[in-house]
């Protein structure tokens, strides 16, 4: 069945399935009390690089919760997209986007959470698709163990935006001075990335470093066709790859605490570059493969969190421990012996890290944040982390390599809320060593009608400002993104 | 009996007549006052209730509904009914703790505890706390407030707890004691806003004040109204107050 319609039936099912999961559940006790919201956006983005317009995405959220029982309601989240601007029309000319960029990004419709939730007076329990972050921080991509998350177009957008939902169990219930919750996720997610170049970097980063080891090849004396190809993976579906956790927490003397561990798999790929024979190849022409193959490795994951309010600020600690990992870059032994004489010693290539496979990743992330509101004129929300990578194994040439990698981001948001329907923030993302900036400015304008139950409209300005010091900056893939964007949208 | 003989009698009974409030309330500790009052201002320990908030300036109002759900003296839940831009947020308040829930930060977060709500009003308002527990109460005055007498009682915060005012005044009725007025301060005493309870009923069987008025004394003209309305008694599971189920519906 092609791509669209499949969609478009699942956009039917999810209606479908918001008039009837509370019917099923709840029998006699459906429609006791069924509340319905949403809103409509219209957003245009529009990319510095070349003034053309890249995105004109339309949106349609449905959040629908019905009470069916005592302490137990169903909700369904809807959400439909359309990027108009990746469709052709006579009016605009440009037209870069493949059509895997186009099928992934053009439409969507999509199930954000349908879950049922009981509360009782033990325990509290969720059951179905749902989003979740243990990550008690700002950002979620602090995380990059428990929570996957939409990185398609860079990953700076809300939260609830972004978080890859996933169908889980989770059960929390009293315990000693706290609380304790358990989640089981039978089929774990991986953040999800562009399926083409779609000018926010990973593609890009990938065809470069590609390009790159192509390159080496044919200096280190190859003289065969190579084919480079980037080739999606997942994370298997089985009882062996299932994901799971749990997590304590309490709050005593003014202190919030909590600590988690959760046995999942990596969220971002590490690519395995293999170079193989490739099918059709002759003694006349021969073809190889060079492939980069995305793995999701099983791994597990430490979070420790505390956080202390006062009267008009708050502070946090955390600690998130990773050990085990797969570095970002693997590169075959074959495919090592063929580079090595053109990358020398040293693991760092084109702005990667680059080992040989079987090498192994320790890392260990400590950050603080800290809050504090002057007045309604100016709010500051800030976090810095610093992450410390203890790398174990074997260079491409094949040298026994340790050695410690270390990076930090500091993020901070400024709002100001002078005036009474006009909301005015900045976030600065600021990474190094190698320095690199993002600012995004925002001023959102609201309004609505004299009564509690009306429509609220909502006008946003704002952009993406993303400098880099180096082309091994952090941010340096979201060069390309930078923008300027206006978001419509009505609230029902 | 001489001219100074009848002078210092009309005086004695002037001054008697003057004193007979103070008398009273010196027979009554400002700590039972104060208990006396929350009980007829707060419906009790487990309840919840619907609130409509009117917010006034500069002639333009602002209109919102909220659900609290309150449980002990120290826990609160506030849910955002209304507009539909903000239905889902939920604040929480525990002890000393307070959490913010927004539906596009799909996580709780924590917040200092001077996040206003809006306008005037404060979470602390909205979810109508009890200040027994939360405030130590004495006696200040005794005054008349619309021809009744009243006492004054000083409101001092208790360190950690979930209150949103460091001190208030606080007038309660001497024959009935129903509250009457508060004004609210800061620590150093500079009064920040009058909140005076309104509109009488029988709510649960006594009654209560079911609306608020919050004036601002800093800004002539911002006025809050805070209508309580369809309040239900019920117990609610404590998980309902965890943080993790903040999110929850």
């Amino acid at each position: 069945m092609p791509v669209p319609q499949t969609r478009f039936l699942t956009a039917i099912g999810i209606l479908f399935a918001g008039i009837l999961l509370p019917s099923a559940i709840g029998f006699d006790g459906a429609w006791a009390k069924v509340d319905l919201r949403g809103h409509a956006t219209q957003t245009a983005r529009y990319f510095l690089e070349d003034q053309r317009l890249r995105h004109q995405i339309t949106e349609v959220s449905l959040r629908q919760v019905a009470d069916i029982g005592e302490g137990m309601t169903s909700v369904i989240e809807g959400r439909f997209l359309y990027d108009s601007a990746l469709f052709p029309t006579p009016s605009i000319q440009f037209r870069h986007y493949s059509k895997e960029v186009r099928n992934d990004e053009g439409f969507e419709a999509e199930a954000r959470q349908i879950y049922v939730d009981w509360l009782s007076e033990k325990w509290a329990i969720k059951v179905g698709r749902i989003q979740f972050d243990w990550m008690d921080s700002l950002s979620p991509r602090t995380s990059d163990a428990v929570t996957a998350l939409d990185l398609r177009h860079g990953g700076f957008d809300n939260p609830s935006q972004i978080i890859e939902p996933v169908e889980a169990i989770s059960a929390n219930t009293s315990v000693g001075f706290g609380s304790a919750e358990f989640m089981i996720v039978p089929r774990g997610r991986h953040h999800r990335l562009p399926k083409g170049e779609n000018g926010y970097g990973y593609v890009e980063r990938v065809n470069g470093l590609l390009g790159g080891v192509q390159q080496a090849l044919v200096a280190s004396g190859v003289r065969r066709v190579i084919n480079p190809a980037l080739i999606s993976g997942q994370i298997p579906v089985d009882t062996t790859h299932a994901e799971y956790g749990g997590r304590y927490l309490m709050s005593a003397s003014g202190i919030d605490f909590s600590a988690f561990a959760w046995r999942g798999h990596q969220r971002t790929p590490s690519l395995e570059l293999t170079f193989d024979e490739a099918e059709g190849s002759s003694f006349d022409t021969e073809i190889w493969d060079l492939k980069a193959t995305e793995k999701y490795p099983q791994m597990s994951s430490y979070g420790v969190f505390a956080s202390l309010g006062g009267e008009a600020s708050v502070f946090r600690l955390f600690s998130l421990y990773e050990p085990g990992r797969t570095p970002s870059v693997l590169l075959q032994d074959e495919l090592a012996k063929y580079l090595s004489p053109a990358l020398g010693n040293s693991p760092s290539f084109l702005g990667d890290r680059v080992y040989r496979s079987g090498s192994i990743e320790d890392r260990l992330r400590g950050g603080l944040g800290f809050d504090y509101v002057f007045s309604k004129h100016l709010k500051i929300y800030s976090e810095g982390y610093v992450t410390v990578s203890q790398v174990t194994g074997r260079t491409p040439a094949g040298d026994s390599v340790e050695e410690a990698l270390r990076d930090h981001t500091a993020t901070m948001r400024l709002t100001n809320e002078s005036f009474d329907d006009l909301f005015i923030s900045c976030d600065t993302t600021i990474t190094g060593p190698k320095r690199s900036w993002l600012i995004s400015p925002d001023v959102t304008f609201e309004w609505r009608d004299k009564q509690p139950s009306a429509n609220t409209w909502k006008l946003s300005v704002g952009g993406w400002l993303v400098q880099s010091e180096s082309e091994q900056s952090a941010l340096q893939i979201l060069r390309g993104a930078r923008q300027v964007y206006m978001r419509l949208g009505a609230w029902f | 009996m001489n001219w100074r003989s009848r002078l210092l009698g009309i005086a004695f009974m002037m001054g008697l007549c003057i004193n007979i409030p103070a008398m009273a309330a010196e027979k009554v500790e400002a700590s039972v006052v104060l208990e006396k009052a929350e009980v007829i201002r707060n419906p009790g320990d487990n309840y919840s209730v619907e609130v409509d908030l009117s917010d006034t300036k500069d002639s333009k109002t602002d209109l919102r509904r909220y659900e609290t759900f309150v449980k002990g003296r120290d826990k609160a839940l506030v849910k955002f009914v209304e507009p539909a831009s903000e239905s889902g947020t939920r604040v929480l308040m525990t002890g000393p703790d307070m959490y913010v829930f927004v539906p596009t930060s799909a996580k709780p977060v924590r917040i200092s505890a001077n996040q206003k709500l809006t306008g005037n009003a404060a979470y602390g308002d909205v979810a109508r706390l009890s200040f027994v527990g939360n405030y130590s109460a004495k006696h200040k005055s005794v005054e008349k407030v619309d021809g009744r007498d009243t006492y004054v009682l000083e409101l001092t915060s208790i360190p950690e707890r979930p209150v949103t005012y460091d001190k208030i005044e606080y007038w309660v009725d001497v024959k009935t004691f129903k509250p009457v007025k508060a004004v609210y301060m800061t620590q150093s005493g500079k009064a920040i806003r009058e909140g005076t309870f309104e509109d009488f009923g029988e709510v649960f069987g006594v009654q209560r004040p079911r609306i608020f008025v919050l004036k601002n004394l800093l800004r002539a003209g911002h006025v809050t109204r805070l209508k309580f309305k369809n309040p239900k008694q019920k117990s609610f599971p404590d998980l309902m107050f965890e943080k993790q189920n903040l999110g929850r519906n």
